[in-house]
């Protein structure tokens, strides 16, 4: 039976994700809108994109409650920019602070949205992610994860010019904080690193 | 190019708008980052909005057809005949779809409008004046976001159509009423 990985089609890069699961391993990818669509999956992806966005929209008809218990059931969830705000136990922004945005708080780390400044200081840099190696890593609007609390663990930093040393993939179980966008380069590494979570 | 802004020079991204492929291509060109339809925004009518994405997909259709059978004498015509750059044809014709995403706009004023331009291909839409001049902006802001991000489910959009009331929308201009000069859509091919 090939591997079937949902991605989270509400909003955002979605479809850079679809592509670059079917472009680079055999798998069945399925769009992910509403709970039922859940059913047989054996992963999921949280896309970039505008996290309130994805937040409102994944608490129509109850998807987020539908998500939670997918993780329950020990299922992997890989959250990439956006996604991995939305995995977060707690957000902060950059600039504004405290913010009152709808999260799934399934994971253990503290994320500042917009850590590195807006839209015009996206980047693009080589970062080093414990056990995996390095990766060609775009930060676009991108958060940091400031913080991880057991049994999350952050496992890969990059030391920013202005902002210091900052998390930036935290793992927790089957469960993975991206902030950079890994569907945009044809890198395979770090899909093959969160589709190793998947049981057999 | 003399008349658009090369945009290759810009840290801030671009969105430009066109009526058709060889429109988009051009300003994709020039280094816009994400296209719109051009539609005849302000009048809340979305026909024209419709023909533009029609427009595109045609010739898109066009393209992917010249290169699944391998013609890439075909794609080359149409980038001369069209003063398209021919690495950016062939780049569509690869993928099936504009290299940059596209959105619905000019004249979406109804949470059925832009479902309707979700399914003719659109990537997202934009919305101004239909929710800023219409009398529930609130609600309708929130029925039309739902409407595009469940476009595909058909039970969401008529729950979303009737989150609002026609007779607070936005009034319609007939496009055949306006002056050509006052079309928005014939600036800058």
């Amino acid at each position: 039976m090939k591997v079937r990985v949902g991605v989270l089609a509400l909003q955002g890069d979605f479809l850079e994700h679809v592509q670059a699961l079917r472009e680079l391993f055999n798998l069945d990818v399925v769009l992910v809108k509403c709970s039922s669509h859940l059913r047989d999956l054996d992963a999921l992806i949280i896309p970039g994109g505008e996290s309130t966005t994805i937040g409102r929209l994944i608490k129509f008809k109850g998807l987020d409650e539908g998500i939670t218990d997918f993780v329950k059931g020990g299922m992997p969830v890989m959250g990439t920019c956006a996604g991995a705000i939305l995995l977060a136990s707690k957000v902060v922004d950059r600039v504004v602070g405290e913010v009152n945005q709808p999260i799934l708080k399934l994971m253990n780390i503290t994320v500042i949205r917009n850590i590195f400044g807006r839209q015009k200081d996206s980047f693009i840099t080589k970062v080093y992610v414990e056990g995996i190696g390095d990766v060609n890593a775009v930060f676009i609007r991108a958060p940091g994860i400031i913080d991880a609390r057991d049994p999350a663990k952050i496992i890969s930093y990059l030391n920013h010019p202005v902002v210091g040393r900052v998390g930036i993939v935290a793992v927790q179980g089957p469960l993975l904080a991206v902030t950079f966008h890994p569907e945009v380069t044809s890198e395979r590494k770090l899909y093959e690193y969160f589709l190793s979570m998947v049981k057999n | 190019m003399r008349k658009h802004i090369n945009k290759w020079v810009f840290k801030t991204p671009f969105v430009n708008g066109a009526r058709n492929l060889p429109e988009a291509l051009r300003r994709i060109f020039e280094g816009a980052s994400m296209i719109r339809t051009k539609g005849e925004p302000g009048t809340g009518n979305v026909a024209e909005a419709v023909k533009h994405m029609k427009l595109v997909n045609r010739d898109i259709a066009l393209l992917r057809g010249y290169y699944m059978t391998g013609d890439v004498e075909s794609i080359y015509i149409y980038s001369k005949e069209n003063k398209v750059n021919f690495e950016l044809a062939l780049l569509t014709a690869r993928l099936g779809r504009l290299p940059v995403v596209n959105f619905a706009a000019g004249g979406i004023a109804t949470p059925a409008d832009a479902a309707l331009m979700m399914w003719l291909g659109a990537d997202g839409v934009f919305v101004g004046s239909g929710i800023f001049k219409s009398k529930d902006p609130e609600v309708r802001a929130k029925a039309i976001v739902l409407a595009t991000t469940f476009y595909d489910n058909p039970e969401v959009v008529v729950e979303a159509q009737k989150m609002v009331s026609e007779k607070a929308s936005m009034l319609g201009i007939d496009v055949r009423n306006l002056k050509p000069e006052e079309l928005m859509q014939v600036r800058g091919k």
